[in-house]
C-alpha cells in the first residue's frame, strides 16, 4: 500500500512538473489560438477550410486557426451564448440580416483600423456598402452568392417564347413582359384546371420579395430608408401585391403551399417550372439535369436590382487577439489563395471582382454552356437589403409573416402592410 | 470513532442519493433560481443585466401583443393533444392487454414513436403532409379527394401537429395504461361476470374507477408535457403559416435568443412556470372527487 501511494506522489509530480517546465510554458506563449466560427458547415465548406487554414498556418507560425461549427440553424443562439458564458470566438461568420443588431449590441470590433490598408475599391461596391454602419466597417463580405433568374430553354422552345435577355437588364425585358412570357410557358397538360407547368418560381413563399419591391420604388430606397419602414408606401404594396397576384390572379406560379412544400428548385430540376429565380447555390443541383438551361437578369420595372447573399465575417469586440484575427480577415479577405479555395470548393463568388470574374467558382462542367457572365451582372446590379439598420431582423421576422399572408391570400398587401406598419415603425424607432 | 450502525445507513442513503441531488440542484434547481432573477432584468445576453424590477412582468400582460395569441395557441394545441393522447392511449393499451403470442412486438412497435427523436418524426411528417408529393394527400387522391396544404393552411396547420404530436407520444401513455390495468385484480371482473355484466359495464365501472390513479398521472404529464411543445413545431411549421402554430416555448426561445430580449424571456418562461404549478395544484385539489386509491 505504501509503495502505492508512494507511485502516486510521484506521478502527480512529474505532472506538476510537466506543465510547469519551460519548455512547455514556452510552447504555449508561442501558440495564438485564433478561434472561428462558421455557420456554412457542410462537408464542401469543411474542405475549404482545412486547405485555407493549413496554408495560413505555414506562412504566419505561431498561430494556430480552431474551426467551431456553429450552422445556420442555431449559430447566432451558439455565438449569442458562448458571449455571454465569456467564451466568443475570435473571428465569426454572422448572418447578414445581423450586422445592425450586432453592430448596436457592441458585438462587433470596428474594422477600419484594423484593415486600414484595404483598397476596397477591388470589391463589388454593395458588399462593401452593405457591412458598413456610418461609415465604419463591422464586418466583412469575403464571398457571394448572386441571384438571378435560371430558365429551362427546351420549355422555352416548346411554348415558342424567346429566351430571356443575354445582358443586364436587357431591352424589352420589364415586368409586362416577364408575365406574358410567364403566361405562354404555364400549361395545363391533363386538362384539370390545374398547372402543371408554371411559367415562374419567383421564391415568394417564406421570403419576402424584396428585390421585386425596390425595383418598383420611384428614387432607389431600401424597405428601411432613414429610419423610416418603406413597405406602407403606394409603390411597395403595388409590387408586394404584383408578386402575389402572378399565382392568386394569374395562375403563372405555384401556390404558396406548394412552392412552400417543394420549393423552386425541384419545380425547375422537374420541369413543373419554366423559370425560377434563386442563387448561385442552386449550380450543384443543376449539373445533371435533362434538359437545356441558361440564367437571365432580372426584368425591369423602374429599374433591374437583385440581391445576393453574404459571406460575412467580423471580429467580435472582446476577442483578446483582434490584431492577428483582423490579419488572417484581411488574408481571407484580399488573398488570392484563400478566395480560390472557396470559390473551387464551395462555388463561392469571390468579393475580388478580379477573381470573380474568373468564373472559375461557377464549378460547372465544360458541356454545361450558359451565359457564365450574368452572374457578375448580378452581382454589379446588387443591392443588399437594409442590414446595417438595428432591429431589422425582428421587423423582417414580421414581414416574412406578414408577406405570407399576402401570398396565400389571406390577406391583400394594403392590408398586411397597413397593419404592420405601426409595429414595425415601432421597433425601428427604439433604435433612434 | 466508529459509527452506529444507524449512523452509517444514514450516510450511505445520503451519499447513494447524492449524484441525483446534485444534478438536481445544478441542473434544475440554480436555473429556476438563475430564471427569475433574469425576469426582473433587461438582459441581451451580451452586456450585464440591468435590474428593472417588474417591467417585464407588466409589459407581457399589457404590452406585449403576441402574447395573448400565443397563450391562446398553446391552450388549444393542450386542449387537442391532452384528450386525444390519453384516449389514444387507453384503446392501444386495452388492445395489448392481451395474453397473446407476440403481443410483446406490438407493444414494441407502439412504442418506438415515444423513443424516436423529434427532429426524425416532425421531418419524416413534414414530407407525409406535403401538398405535393405527401403520402396523406396521394391516399386521398385514390379516393377522389383534393388534399390540402396541411402544414400551411392556418385552419388545419395546428391540427395537423397535435396529430403528430398524439401519434408521437401514445406509446408513453400505452405503458401507463397498461401497468394500471395490469394491476385491476381478476376476480372483479370474474364477479362482475357471474353477475351478468356486459363488457362495456365492467369498462365503466370496473376499469375506469380503478384505473383513475394512472389516468390521473398521464393527465398530469400530458398537460406539463403540452405546454412545453417546441421541437415538432420549430421543424414541422416554425410556428406559422402567420402565426398560427406559434406556441408559447416557441415565443421564449425565438424572444430570447433572436430578439436579443433574455430577461423577457426569463420572465415568460416564470409565468408558464407558475401558470403550470397552479394548474397542477388544481387538478390535485380535485383529484379527491374522481381518483380511487384501493389503500383508501
Amino acid at each position: 500500500m505504501k509503495i502505492h501511494r508512494y507511485i502516486v506522489i510521484l506521478m502527480i509530480l512529474s505532472l506538476i512538473i510537466g506543465i510547469f517546465s519551460p519548455s512547455y510554458l514556452l510552447a504555449q506563449k508561442a501558440t495564438t489560438e485564433i478561434k472561428l466560427f462558421l455557420l456554412d458547415i457542410g462537408p464542401e465548406y469543411q474542405r475549404a477550410w482545412k486547405q485555407i487554414i493549413e496554408r495560413y498556418e505555414k506562412r504566419t507560425p505561431g498561430i494556430k486557426i480552431t474551426l467551431i461549427y456553429g450552422g445556420w440553424d442555431q449559430g447566432h443562439e451558439k455565438l449569442l451564448v458562448s458571449i455571454a458564458g465569456g467564451t466568443p470566438p475570435d473571428i465569426t461568420q454572422f448572418n447578414d440580416d445581423f450586422i445592425g443588431d450586432y453592430t448596436y449590441k457592441g458585438i462587433l470590433e470596428p474594422l477600419n483600423d484594423l484593415l486600414k490598408d484595404v483598397d476596397w475599391s477591388i470589391f463589388f461596391k454593395a458588399g462593401v456598402d452593405v457591412t458598413r454602419v456610418k461609415g465604419i466597417y463591422r464586418s466583412v463580405g469575403i464571398a457571394h452568392k448572386p441571384r438571378l433568374f435560371y430558365y429551362n430553354k427546351d420549355l422555352f422552345d416548346k411554348a415558342g417564347v424567346s429566351y430571356l435577355p443575354k445582358t443586364w437588364p436587357g431591352t424589352g425585358w420589364t415586368w409586362d413582359t416577364f408575365l406574358e412570357k410567364a403566361r405562354k410557358l404555364t400549361k395545363d397538360t391533363n386538362g384539370d384546371g390545374i398547372p402543371d407547368i408554371y411559367g415562374a418560381a419567383i421564391g415568394l413563399a417564406g421570403q419576402p420579395p424584396f428585390w421585386w419591391i425596390r425595383n418598383n420604388a420611384p428614387e432607389p430606397c431600401n424597405i428601411i430608408t432613414e429610419g423610416k419602414f418603406s413597405m406602407t408606401e403606394p409603390w411597395a404594396i403595388e409590387a408586394l401585391q404584383w408578386c402575389a397576384d402572378l399565382s392568386l390572379v394569374h395562375k403563372v406560379s405555384p401556390p404558396f403551399s406548394v412552392e412552400r412544400d417543394v420549393g423552386g428548385r425541384n419545380l425547375f430540376v422537374s420541369q413543373k417550372a419554366a423559370m425560377f429565380f434563386s442563387g448561385s447555390w442552386e449550380l450543384p443541383f443543376l449539373k445533371d439535369v435533362k434538359f437545356r438551361w441558361d440564367v437571365g437578369p432580372m426584368p425591369k420595372k423602374v429599374r433591374a436590382t437583385s440581391e445576393a447573399s453574404l459571406f460575412n465575417f467580423g471580429i467580435i469586440s472582446t476577442s483578446k487577439h483582434k490584431q492577428e484575427a483582423a490579419a488572417f480577415l484581411k488574408y481571407l479577405l484580399t488573398a488570392v489563395e484563400p478566395q480560390a479555395i472557396l470559390a473551387r470548393e464551395a462555388g463561392l463568388a469571390p468579393a475580388k471582382i478580379r477573381e470573380c470574374k474568373k468564373l472559375e467558382w461557377l464549378g460547372l462542367p465544360k458541356e454545361v454552356t450558359i451565359n457564365k457572365g450574368m452572374f457578375i451582372e448580378a452581382l454589379y446590379n446588387t443591392v443588399y437589403g437594409p442590414f446595417q439598420v438595428p432591429g431589422w431582423y425582428e421587423v423582417y421576422k414580421m414581414l416574412k409573416v406578414a408577406s405570407d399572408e399576402v401570398a396565400s391570400g389571406r390577406k391583400t398587401a394594403k392590408q398586411a402592410m397597413e397593419e404592420l406598419g405601426p409595429k414595425a415603425q415601432q421597433i425601428l424607432d427604439q433604435f433612434k | 470513532m466508529s459509527l452506529t450502525y444507524h449512523k452509517r445507513q444514514i450516510i450511505y442513503g445520503l451519499l447513494f442519493v447524492m449524484p441525483v441531488v446534485i444534478g438536481t440542484v445544478i441542473f434544475n434547481i440554480y436555473p429556476l433560481i438563475h430564471s427569475l432573477i433574469l425576469s426582473f432584468t433587461d438582459w441581451d445576453l451580451i452586456s450585464a443585466p440591468r435590474f428593472i424590477g417588474l417591467k417585464n412582468y407588466v409589459n407581457m400582460f399589457t404590452k406585449d401583443e403576441f402574447f395573448p395569441m400565443i397563450s391562446k395557441n398553446t391552450v388549444i394545441f393542450s386542449l387537442g393533444s391532452v384528450p386525444l393522447g390519453m384516449i389514444a392511449g387507453l384503446i392501444l393499451a386495452l388492445l395489448v392487454n392481451r395474453d397473446l403470442k407476440g403481443i410483446t412486438i406490438f407493444r414494441a412497435c407502439y412504442y418506438i414513436p415515444v423513443i424516436a427523436s423529434s427532429v426524425a418524426v416532425g421531418m419524416i411528417w413534414k414530407w407525409v403532409y406535403n401538398s405535393e408529393f405527401g403520402l396523406l394527400n396521394s391516399v386521398l387522391k385514390v379516393f377522389g379527394i383534393q388534399g390540402k396544404a396541411w402544414l400551411w393552411d392556418p385552419s388545419t396547420a395546428m391540427l395537423s401537429v397535435i396529430i403528430v404530436s398524439v401519434w408521437k407520444n401514445m406509446g408513453y401513455n400505452m405503458v401507463l395504461f397498461l401497468s394500471g390495468l395490469q394491476n385491476i385484480p381478476e376476480e372483479l371482473y370474474e364477479a362482475a361476470e357471474i353477475d351478468g355484466c356486459v363488457k362495456f359495464k365492467k369498462f365503466l365501472y370496473i376499469t375506469l374507477p380503478l384505473l383513475s390513479p394512472i389516468t390521473f398521472l398521464v393527465l398530469i404529464t400530458s398537460i406539463i408535457g403540452s405546454f412545453q411543445v417546441f421541437d415538432l413545431i420549430y421543424i414541422m411549421t416554425g410556428g406559422g403559416p402567420g402565426y398560427s402554430t406559434q406556441v408559447y416555448l416557441y415565443y421564449i426561445w425565438e424572444t430570447g435568443f433572436r430578439m436579443f430580449r433574455m430577461g423577457y424571456g426569463s420572465t415568460l418562461a416564470m409565468t408558464l412556470f407558475l401558470f403550470i404549478g397552479i394548474l397542477t395544484l388544481v387538478q390535485w385539489y380535485i383529484s379527491k372527487y374522481w381518483v380511487y386509491y384501493e389503500s383508501k
